[in-house]
């Protein structure tokens, strides 16, 4: 008897479950970004220096932004700006009618307020204000900047981290977590709803008194969520029930861009993946054998194989599209003959010792870029040992106090904060005593010295600057510390229906809501 | 011949007689006799992997990228990677490493647990307590839990894996024997034993070590099976072996990313796991069948 | 009695302490930085000493152990090195979401695994007996996370029948009124009569669930076979039988009765595995609950999240045997 019950109410929750399959809603009135990582890390703008900026970024403002493909400054809170012929003074004019998500105006006190807040917590990417002296409030709608040496402020005013402009009135009446706990004090078109951190979900709906105003066909609702698997993100973009994803396999491109349903949209980033030998150390100390290993690295191989042909052979360190790049700039191309001449003059006829290469574990494209690199060392009798690691742990690695402990050969990503040379130049090859991100452990006087003439110059002469720093990136290319391997190409798969979205290497991922909207 | 030879051939022999009676009781249960079959040959591949399989090369260094994410065919039997590597070879080799480190685990797990055991049961006062509550600290963790914060803590690898699955299994072994030794321990023929005046450790190994033997021999055996799962949870989760190692689990894992467009990349290497543990499984449960009295008549 | 009950409780107490012990000696052995990870990717090396000095990390060991316990004593886990929240907060919000889809799943597993395992020990040496046998044992034995993506595949990509993972549809979490009364999506569906939700959160549900108890059908089955066999060969049911009473009244009224001690020590112990499972299940299927944090934060290598979920683990684990025991003991066939 009671098992006869037991069976019925098996059945019965079998027809239930069977019952309830209906076929998935469309999407209607609010974009779906499926994000491949938490959408944010740290909701103070102060302090998010990761994933958060695409969440951020739809709820903050900054200054300006910046659109490197155009190479010019859009204005957002900032009208106009102007500098001085000395490059030290910086003033910036406001926009009026400016409403924060509380109610309270845009003027020069929140300006003010916003950036030094930022620096004084000196967290996240703060140090991009290093050049900042005072913040002047000229009058309501001016703010005064004084440089302690000249900067390319404009290009730093519009940087994704760390510039964003707050509401004082709401950052100053809550305690200091509450911005850290998941609220926002923002003037950006739209408020943060709700985020659902055990979801991964942040739903932004639309703020009523924004300046840009909501004509036009907009969005009133977007959700930015957290789908970690690149398999479902692809099910999702092409069942249509997510509007824009990223990050999926390169492999699947082709099959993608068949697909009737979904735009693929193909752009330039401003992430390029380098190799970062140890010059401390033997073997590699030998800029001979770096030479080499330079003409040993399989590039073409990598952006077909590993790539799919979505990025390019890296051409020094700053990438394709950024100003300060330079096509003119010396590039070692894959050749294993010059690779063997130079073992030889380099005092390694036979090859025949071992390198240590860490890599961050769970990257698949640096996996594969580095098993592809062990295979052609190989061929030279360099037995190279990949190891793969998570990133708090190689990074501890290379900046171990013990020297002999540390890795020969570090692989990494770098992308900007500020849409600048010097951001490359400065934290990956700048002299440092105690090694940070220099993880070649780089040290040329005569290199720090162009670099930062080049850094002061850009406040001032964007063209004489640019020179200078292809100056400084000669010697690089001459003393090999390190393999460009490639630039990156941004890759978004996009809902047909989703339009209006353009793609800015100066903010990696971020989708600016407020410019898309749905066409039926 | 001595007295000491005739009593030990008798011995043997009499040890024949019950192997041959378990075979016997084993082969009775198909699915069990089946499933031991299927062991065999795993180990026999496991032992020839590197010859058997048609591009050697492919196991670990070399890679083909023109070859990336083919199809099964005549040439590459399961298909390749996103490498071009031939996933046949891989997979035959990925059970060269899942059953020698289930067997190193387990082996070492038991080398550990049982003669805690046999020594907290036989002893019992103090020594039990302390051994019992350092083991029902181990055992208050979930089970993967532990092997995860252990990995994870010491770094991925395969070794610092099946390291944390020994730390996280000698326990069970130990609470098992115990138990047993308990029970056996008031038993005449031990009391016997003291009276003649027979040293402690020959009792425990010689006299009640073999008694309560068959329940950790059950135990043990569908342990191998399940720490090849645990095993390939923890690879799957980026915790146990890495690149470019042709575990079953890591092999799995990556293949999630091309699983729409490969599906031969991630089924086969999941059978694998399938298939080897389930016999393991089956083995162990026909054993305790073939080895517990009480099931036995019915 | 009493005296039995307060050296249970010391021992646990004991066992505790040796847990945190072990666990905080694991995250000192740490080959990373973890003030570094706090600040995230591209601190400066200043705000990597100011975290340091915050987090408390540049203090001897023993006042770092002293400072923990002391913490955990108020109930403070510790903060997340990714997220920067309290992680018994995150865990409080997760807790519902696993407890549902473990409980769920349990309950389903129960209702399937216990009426086979009864066949199968009636009709032992059967085809049917060889067919569950077979269907048990692979239930435990076929890789959780494989069977997650092959049912994924099946049904979401091809069949497009069930969603690919979450709790509920994005369109329903944005539009609707997601009630919360308990914390548990079923109960509070049901509660408020809002059955557009109960559907959609049945229909999320499946496919975890199946996961999750798949390894649970497969031992409830198995153990109630075995516990039945042992039982079926002992004397009274023997005796009962040649008494000549329905054989149907033998196996529910004599054989599970007294197969009901085994049996609850299978739930408790299947329930354990379900929790286990649930890293992966949730992880594949985007489930809410802690499975995916652990799973996320052993990827992630956020060492105090690791920490507080296994320190809560093991004390939810050393009071579950507790009451086990306490329950047990009232059994008068236990010596104390």
């Amino acid at each position: 008897m009671k098992k006869y019950f037991l069976l019925i109410v098996v059945t019965f929750l079998l027809f239930g479950f069977l019952g309830a399959i209906i076929g998935n809603a469309q999407n209607d009135d609010f974009a779906f970004y499926a994000y491949n990582s938490t959408p944010v890390t740290d909701w103070d703008p102060s302090v998010e220096f990761s994933n958060g900026i695409v969440s951020l970024n739809n709820v903050y403002e900054t200054l300006l932004r910046y659109d490197p493909l155009e190479d010019k400054f859009i204005k957002v809170l900032a009208t106009d700006y102007t500098t001085s012929s000395d490059g030290l003074t910086w003033n910036f004019y406001l926009r009026e009618g400016v409403k924060f998500h509380d109610g309270t105006e845009l003027n020069a006190d929140a300006v003010k307020f916003s950036i030094d807040r930022t620096m004084e917590m000196n967290m996240g990417a703060s140090f991009i204000w290093a050049s900042v002296d005072r913040i002047n409030v000229v009058d309501d709608y001016t703010v005064e900047f004084k440089l302690k040496y000249p900067a390319p402020l404009d290009l730093i005013c519009s940087s994704g981290y760390a510039a964003f402009i707050m509401s004082p009135t709401a950052v100053k009446s809550h305690p200091d977590s509450w911005l850290t706990e998941g609220h926002e004090a923002g003037s950006g078109p739209y408020k943060l709803e709700k985020y659902q951190q055990e979801r991964g979900e942040v739903i932004l709906t639309w703020f009523e008194d924004y300046w840009g105003g909501w004509e036009g066909n907009h969005f009133k609702k977007a959700v930015i969520k957290d789908v970690s698997e690149a398999v479902t993100r692809r099910l999702l973009i092409e069942k249509g029930e997510v509007d824009v994803t990223i990050e999926l396999p390169y492999e699947d491109i082709t099959s993608l861009q068949d697909n009737k349903n979904i735009n693929v949209l193909i752009g330039p980033s401003f992430q390029n993946l380098m190799l970062f030998f140890n010059t401390e150390k033997e073997p590699l100390n030998n800029k001979l054998l770096r030479q080499a290993l330079s003409y040993a690295f399989p590039y073409q191989d990598v952006v077909s194989y590993c790539l799919e042909g979505y990025g390019r052979q890296g051409r020094g360190p700053i990438p394709y599209g950024l100003w300060g790049h330079s096509e003119e700039l010396f590039q070692y191309k894959y050749d294993l003959n010059k690779a063997k001449a130079l073992l030889e003059k380099a005092g390694y006829p036979k090859g025949d010792f071992k390198l240590l290469l860490t890599y961050m574990s769970g990257d698949e494209a640096e996996r594969k870029t580095v098993e592809l690199f062990k295979a052609k060392l190989a061929e030279l009798n360099i037995d190279l040992e990949i190891r793969g690691m998570p990133w708090d742990s190689q990074w501890a690695l290379a900046r171990d106090n013990n020297l002999e402990k540390r890795q020969d050969i570090f692989i990494m990503y770098w992308w900007p904060d500020v849409c600048d040379p010097y951001c490359w130049l400065y934290s990956n090859f700048y002299s440092e005593e105690k090694p940070f991100f220099n993880l070649c452990y780089y040290k040329n006087k005569e290199f720090d010295s162009l670099a930062d003439k080049a850094y002061k110059e850009s406040g001032i002469d964007r063209d004489k600057a640019t020179k200078t720093y292809i100056k400084a990136q000669d010697i690089l290319m001459e003393d090999a510390p390190v393999v460009y391997i490639y630039d990156k190409k941004n890759v978004f798969f996009l809902n047909k229906t989703f339009q209006g979205f353009k793609d800015n290497p100066a903010y990696p991922n971020v989708v600016f809501f407020y410019d898309t909207y749905r066409e039926k | 011949m001595s007295k000491k030879s005739i009593y030990f051939n008798i011995l043997m022999k009499r040890k024949l007689e019950t192997l041959k009676e378990y075979l016997y009781l084993l082969k009775q249960n198909k699915l069990t006799f089946f499933a031991l079959i299927i062991i065999l040959s795993l180990v026999i591949i496991a032992i020839i992997a590197p010859i058997i399989a048609p591009f050697p090369s492919h196991i670990y260094g070399d890679v083909n990228p023109q070859d990336k994410l083919l199809a099964p065919s005549r040439v590459y039997f399961f298909g390749t990677d996103e490498a071009g590597r031939d996933l046949f070879s891989r997979v035959l080799y990925g059970t060269r490493i899942s059953l020698l480190g289930s067997l190193i685990a387990v082996g070492i797990g038991l080398l550990i647990g049982v003669p805690l055991g046999l020594i907290a049961g036989f002893y019992g006062k103090f020594i039990d307590e302390l051994i019992m509550r350092i083991v029902d600290m181990f055992l208050s963790f979930p089970p993967l839990l532990l092997a995860m914060a252990i990995a994870a803590f010491l770094g991925p690898s395969l070794q610092n894996a099946i390291l944390a699955l020994i730390i996280s299994w000698w326990p069970w072994y130990t609470r098992l024997i115990r138990g047993q030794v308990v029970s056996i321990k008031e038993r005449e023929f031990v009391r016997a034993a003291h009276a003649i005046g027979t040293p402690s450790w020959q009792i425990m190994f010689k006299h009640i070590l073999p008694n309560c033997i068959s329940p950790v021999i059950v135990q043990a055996s569908m342990d191998l099976g399940g720490i090849i799962l645990t095993l390939a949870a923890l690879s799957f989760l980026g915790l146990g072996a890495q690149a470019p190692t042709p575990e079953w689990g890591l092999i799995v894992n990556t293949s999630r990313t091309y699983f729409l467009k490969a599906w031969w990349y991630g089924v086969f290497p999941g059978m694998a796991i399938f298939i080897t543990v389930l016999c393991f499984n089956l083995l162990g449960d026909g054993l305790r069948e073939v080895l517990d009295p009480k099931t036995k008549k019915y | 009695m009493l005296s039995f009950l307060v050296r249970r409780l010391l021992l646990g107490i004991l066992t505790l302490f040796g847990v945190i012990l072990i666990t905080f000696i694991l995250v000192r052995v740490v080959p990373s930085d973890p003030a570094a990870q706090w600040v995230g990717g591209r601190a400066t090396p200043e705000q990597v000493e100011a975290a340091r000095e915050e987090l408390g990390l540049d203090k001897p060991i023993y006042v770092q152990l002293g400072h923990y316990i002391r913490d955990l004593l108020k109930g403070n886990l510790g903060y997340s090195l990714m997220t920067h929240q309290p992680i018994i907060k995150e865990l409080k919000n997760r807790f519902p979401a696993t407890l549902e889809l473990v409980l769920i799943s349990s309950i389903v597993a129960l209702l399937i695994g216990l009426p086979l395992g009864l066949i199968s020990a009636k009709a032992k040496n059967s085809w049917i007996d060889h067919f569950s046998r077979f269907f048990s044992i692979g239930a435990i034995s076929i890789p959780t996370f494989w069977l997650a993506l092959v049912l994924q595949l099946i049904f979401f990509m091809i069949l497009e029948v069930l969603p690919s993972g979450g709790q509920l549809s994005m369109r329903i979490i944005l539009f609707q009124d997601v009630p919360h009364v308990t914390g548990f999506m079923f109960l509070d569906s049901l509660i408020t009569g809002n059955f557009a939700i109960l559907k959609d959160f049945l229909k999320h549900l499946i496919l975890p669930a199946i996961c999750v108890g798949a390894y649970t059908i497969g031992l409830v089955a198995r153990m109630t076979r075995s516990a039945l066999l042992e039982i079926l060969s002992e004397d009274y049911i023997k005796a009962a039988r040649s008494y000549g009473l329905p054989e149907r009244l033998v196996l529910y009224s004599y054989a599970l009765k007294n197969s009901l001690g085994p049996t609850i020590t299978v739930v408790t112990l299947s329930m354990g595995y379900a929790f286990m499972n649930t890293f992966l299940v949730e992880s594949i299927f985007s489930w809410p609950g802690i499975g995916k944090y652990v799973a996320d934060a052993v990827v992630c290598l956020d060492y105090p999240a690791i920490m507080g979920v296994t320190i809560l683990a093991a004390c939810a684990y050393v009071l579950l045997n507790l009451i086990a025991d306490i329950i047990i003991s009232f059994d008068p066939r236990v010596k104390l």
